[in-house]
Formats: structure tokens, sequence, C-alpha cells
């Protein structure tokens, strides 16, 4: 198979991510509450962040500029641990301080959690 | 309108106004499309292959912030030290003795990735210091990055956790000092050289013409760039730990404060 084509369809890929990066930029404007805003905010980082480094460190690989690639690699997989952890450190730190009302609320674990023990 | 704007406004549009007037009437020399002289020189001596009139240094920012007009970044480096010992002077706290919690506030999920990312972070402050001479970067960045640990530190866990793992702003302050008197000795070096054997010059790096002193322009085949290396290594290790003991000093918590330097309770 010839390396040209998957390259192509690499390429396609990364502009894929480049619109789900506009779809978390929208979501970040126009939704209302700060948790569904923060979500639009992973959306983005994850779909517009993370996957374009790792297709882009594949095709780095596959045009053999291998120092390139790992670099990608590794910007990807910090990009992986940290961006959950700063949602997770804000969410929590959000709900404790109770500054934003969690709203549609489909179901709260911490404070069953809470009541039950 | 709010009055702070106000002038801060007017500040950003003179210095504005200010620039653009000078670069129109060239006060500051003539602009011109082509590099000048001494410009041209700063980059092709930079790598030059005749040690005598190179830098033996790679990367020409740092060539010529160390080598170039290397005084410039000694007194750079002094006034940062003053600074760091004015605010250690200023929080003149003995020890703390209190031992407060070390339990975070944070869930597992951020103190676990610090802990990855700690070492990470140490990595790349290090490789910057290192490949100073080969890559952009050199030893005021790495020590920045390097920092950023302690801060991290204190934030996820907490101000006693960094002091429970011996880290307090006396034994930082000390680390400071140890790496300026490195930066101060191998400018020194050469003199001794002088003294005792041929004709050498203060912060000399390579040879010169009528003086052989010259610092290993390679290590093992890595581009070293003479003093080059060695300021950037000594300079990594006095910065970082400057910021260290300015972040240590900063993250004591306020009430031991208001006890030990204000006496706020015994007056009372």
């Amino acid at each position: 198979m010839n390396s040209e084509y998957v390259v192509f369809i690499l390429s396609l890929l990364v502009i894929l991510t480049a619109i789900i990066n506009l779809i978390g930029v929208l979501g970040f404007y126009r939704f209302k509450n700060f948790y569904l805003r923060l979500h639009a905010a992973t959306v983005s980082t994850i779909g517009g962040a993370f996957y374009p480094l790792l297709v882009l460190s594949i095709i780095a690989f596959i045009e053999k500029e291998h120092y390139i690639g790992v670099s990608l690699l590794l910007s990807a997989f910090l990009i992986l641990l940290l961006s959950p952890t700063g949602t997770h450190a804000l969410a929590r730190a959000t709900y404790r301080k109770r500054i934003a009302i969690p709203e549609p609320l489909i179901g709260d674990k911490i404070k069953e959690e809470e009541a039950s023990s | 309108m709010n009055k702070k704007l106000i002038v801060i406004t007017s500040i950003v549009v003179f210095s504005f106004i200010l620039a653009v007037y000078t670069n129109l009437t060239e006060s500051l020399g003539p602009l011109g499309l082509d590099t000048r002289f001494l410009g041209k020189l700063y980059v092709y001596f930079t790598n030059h292959e005749d040690l005598r009139l190179s830098t033996a240094s790679l990367e020409p920012v740092t060539a010529i912030v160390w080598d170039f007009r290397g005084l410039d970044t000694l007194y750079e480096t002094t006034v940062f030290a003053m600074a760091i010992i004015a605010i250690y002077s200023l929080f003149r706290i003995d020890s703390l003795e209190e031992k407060g919690s070390l339990n975070s506030s944070f869930t597992i999920i951020p103190r676990l990735v610090t802990k990855i990312l700690l070492p990470i972070n140490i990595a790349i402050a290090s490789t910057i210091a290192f490949h100073g001479s080969i890559s952009p970067g050199g030893g005021f960045q790495a020590g920045s990055i390097l920092a950023v640990v302690g801060v991290l530190f204190v934030v996820i866990f907490s101000y006693y956790a960094l002091n429970a793992k011996s880290i307090n702003p006396h034994r930082t302050l000390l680390f400071m000092s140890l790496g300026l008197i490195a930066i101060v000795v191998v400018t020194l070096i050469p003199l001794a050289f002088d003294v005792f054997f041929d004709n050498a010059y203060l912060i000399q790096n390579q040879p010169k013409l009528d003086s052989a002193f010259g610092y290993p322009k390679r290590v093992g085949g890595l581009v070293f760039g003479g003093s080059i290396g060695l300021f950037n290594i000594f300079e990594f290790i006095a910065v970082s730990f400057g910021f260290l003991t300015a972040f240590a000093l900063l993250s004591i918590p306020e009430h031991v404060f208001k006890e030990k330097l204000r006496g706020e309770e015994s007056l009372e």
C-alpha cells in the first residue's frame, strides 16, 4: 500500500479534529453553566489536541521523522494526563464550594454517598 | 470612568507614541535593510572553526548572553541573587516548629498525576540546562522550569509536606549561594592560570591570540561550549534554588508570620 495515501487520509483526520475543536469552542461560548462549559472545554482538548497530536506522530513515523514522532507522542501523553486532571480538580473544587449549580442534574453520587455515610 | 484605567491607558498610549516617534525620526540610529556589521560579527564568530575567535557554542543567543557580554549576565545574576536575599531577610523566620497536616485536600487523581509529572519536569529542566550551548534555553530558563516543581508540590500537597522532604528556605538559599560561588570561581580560574602559568584574561572562555588558556570545547563528543556550559549548569542550580527559596518563603502560612514577625499574639 502506498504510504502517500495513508498520509493523505491521516491529514483528513487532522482536519476533522480541527472541526471538533471548533465545536468545542462553540460549546464553550454557548453553554449555560460552568459544568457544561467544562465539558465543552474537555471536548476540544481531547478531541482537538490529543487526537491530532497522535495522528501527526503516526504521520511523522511514516515519514521516518522519529525524533518529531516521539516528541509528539510525549506531548499527547502529557495532554491526556493533564487535561482530565485539571478538569477533575476544577469541577471538584467548584462542587465543594457550591459556586456553580449543576444543571441539568441527572444524579448526584457525592450527595448520595454523604447521605449514606 | 475608572481613574486607574485612564492612567494605565495614557501610559500605554504615551509609550507607544514614544516608540513610533523614535522609530520614525531614527533617533536611535539609522534603520536599514542591511544587517549591521556588529550583528554579522556576532553570528559569524559564534561557532567559528578558529577557536581563538569563537565562543565554542552552537547557540548564538547563549553565546552572546554569556560570552560576548559576559559581565552583563553576571550582573543580572547578581541582581537576581540580591532580590532573593532581600526576600529572605524580610521573611526572617528561624524555623517552622509547627507541624501542619500533611494531608492533601485533593483526591488521589491530582496527587498521582503530580507524582508522575515531577520527574518529567526535572528531566526537562536538566535537558534545557545541559543543552544550553546547543539549543535555545540555558540556565535561567531551566531554573525557572525546575522551580515550578516546588510550586506544584506546595499547591497539590502542602508547605509542610515540602518541609518534610527537608526542603526549607535555609537549605535552598545555601544551594543558591553554592551555585553563585561556582559561577564566580569559573570566571576567576583564568586569573589563577595567569598568576601561576601563562597569560590569561578574566572570564576568558577559549584560547586567545596571546593566551593558551581554554575551557574544554567538547565533553565526550557533545558540544559543551567551554565556560558557557559550566555557566549554564551553575546558573541552573543558582536560579532554581533561588526561585525555590522565594516560593518556599511565600508559601509559609500567614498566621505563622503574624506570630513570629509582627509579634501580634504576644502584644495581646
